[in-house]
């Protein structure tokens, strides 16, 4: 017979079967070892041991984002943009409610003084420097447009303050460069002033806004005040700043910085036409 | 519920939940079934250790384990499936560094089983001996098969299970593919026999 015979096909199934049936009797008696009771054990231990913690730490963070959104949206003062740079901190006046006894040396506010009126180009018809040391009850004050030279000597914690008047409509941006090589922006900035670019001419501000002042902390050496004024509203340094603000490597940080120092320092040399710079000094001692 | 009436997923889902009950019913499932395929695949080593190191494995990605995907059964066979292949890679490795001695050993060893099966069926009936001397035979045939994964799936369709879709899950290949390779295995399987003079195959 040619070709398949159906009966050895069957026949061959059967054996096939046969082995099979015969491998699986022939296979020993098999149970677990107690290793693996132990791993199953283990392993739930650690699966509830894995899956508690995680609860409370999706409800921890669901808590905190409520917290968070709840305190950004009532008190939005609370999170200003570049918090976390800020190395001055705000005090109230040291007086009580009555309000300041103006001892001391007082500075008079200039009326009248139009722009140029001096050599060079003026952007503020006043820019004063007040501060209030410890203990005093009086306020003193320069003026930084003439002061450029000067250093003014202050103490942790003594208080200070800006108060400038423009000629024009002027985009403002104040940095301080403080003791602890960091560089803050203290206007614009939503915690120290609720004013907003650009500043009006011929009104006087105070930075911050009263009743706040600023006081040192307790980190002493040199600080520098930069005040800005310009008709443009975006600079190259407002970049860099944004850009310093948002690092968190602290050696790219400093090269930022650095840069950002230099465009500053530029501005004065260059004496471009609409943008106004004023530099103080002063010492925390 | 006794763990007899679960299914292998349900008992899965408990081992999961650390239930070591769930552990015996599974072996008491599969591990014959398992102990079979891998000793028809491999040669020098007891089975029994690749069956613990399956059973370990699923212990330890029970976690992975997914239903919707695929059976219990077919995971399982997977797993096996590639412990075995790993341990022939192992396996060959060996074989290459001391190929002299390992041949003179397993022939010796055969030989060995098989006499003693022969000589263990003297007082039986002349039809239980050629039978027992015809499986014999097929388990030879079977083990000598060259290409490894004919010879696997072979083993598969006759001790797990005669499903094509289910060995096709296994092995990730197409239903065709895995007809295709059965065939062949047991054409081959056939030839040997024949070679052997336990029953011809025309």
């Amino acid at each position: 017979m040619e070709g398949k015979d159906p009966m050895n096909d069957k026949r061959f199934k059967k054996l096939m079967d046969k082995w099979a049936s015969r491998e699986l009797e022939a296979t020993p008696e098999l149970s677990p070892t107690e290793e693996m009771y132990k791993k199953i054990k283990a392993k739930n231990k650690k699966a509830i041991f894995i899956a508690f913690p995680r609860l409370l730490r999706w409800a921890a963070a669901a808590a905190t984002a409520v917290v968070v959104i709840l305190l950004t949206v009532f008190y939005s003062g609370l999170f200003p943009p570049g918090q976390e740079e800020l190395a001055v901190g705000l005090r109230k006046e040291f007086a009580t409610g009555k309000g300041f006894p103006h001892k001391g040396p007082r500075i008079e506010l200039d009326k009248g003084q139009k722009r140029g009126g001096k050599k060079g180009p003026i952007a503020f018809s006043q820019l004063l420097f007040q501060y209030q040391k410890q203990g005093r009850e009086f306020r003193e004050g320069a003026d930084i447009r003439s002061q450029r030279d000067e250093k003014i000597i202050l103490t942790s914690d003594d208080n200070y303050r800006l108060l400038f008047q423009l000629f024009k409509d002027r985009f403002v941006s104040i940095y301080q460069f403080d003791s602890d090589k960091k560089l803050i922006r203290l206007f614009p900035n939503k915690a120290y002033s609720s004013a907003q670019n650009p500043l009006k001419g011929a009104q006087l501000y105070y930075l911050p806004s009263p009743p706040n002042w600023f006081h040192l902390d307790k980190n002493t050496g040199e600080e520098i005040i930069y005040v800005i004024a310009s008709a443009r509203l975006k600079h190259d340094w407002d970049d860099l700043f944004a850009h310093y603000a948002r690092i968190r490597n602290k050696k790219k940080k400093q090269e930022v910085l650095r840069r950002l120092l230099d465009e500053l320092a530029s501005i004065e040399e260059k004496q471009i036409d609409d943008v106004f710079i004023h530099k103080f000094t002063l010492h925390n001692k | 519920m006794t763990m007899t009436a679960l299914t292998d997923e349900q008992l899965m889902d408990r081992l999961k939940s650390g239930d070591t009950a769930s552990i015996d019913e599974l072996y008491r499932r599969y591990a014959k079934k398992l102990y079979a395929f891998c000793g028809s695949l491999i040669s020098a080593r007891n089975p029994e250790d690749l069956v613990h190191d399956v059973f370990m494995r699923v212990i330890e990605k029970a976690h992975r384990y997914n239903q919707k995907k695929a059976s219990f059964r077919t995971w399982l066979f997977r797993i096996a499936r590639n412990r075995c292949i790993d341990f022939l890679r192992h396996e060959k490795k060996i074989k290459i560094l001391s190929l002299e001695q390992k041949t003179a050993h397993s022939n010796g060893e055969k030989a060995l089983s098989l006499g003693d099966t022969l000589a263990g069926d003297g007082q039986h009936t002349e039809k239980s001996f050629e039978d027992k001397a015809a499986i014999q035979a097929v388990h030879d045939c079977i083990k000598g098969l060259q290409n490894e994964e004919e010879k696997q799936a072979i083993v598969l369709y006759y001790i797990l299970a005669k499903v094509y879709r289910e060995i096709g899950e296994i092995f990730s290949k197409s239903i065709t593919i895995v007809k295709r390779r059965i065939a062949a295995a047991e054409e081959k399987v056939k030839r040997c026999l024949e070679r052997k003079g336990i029953v011809s195959f025309p």
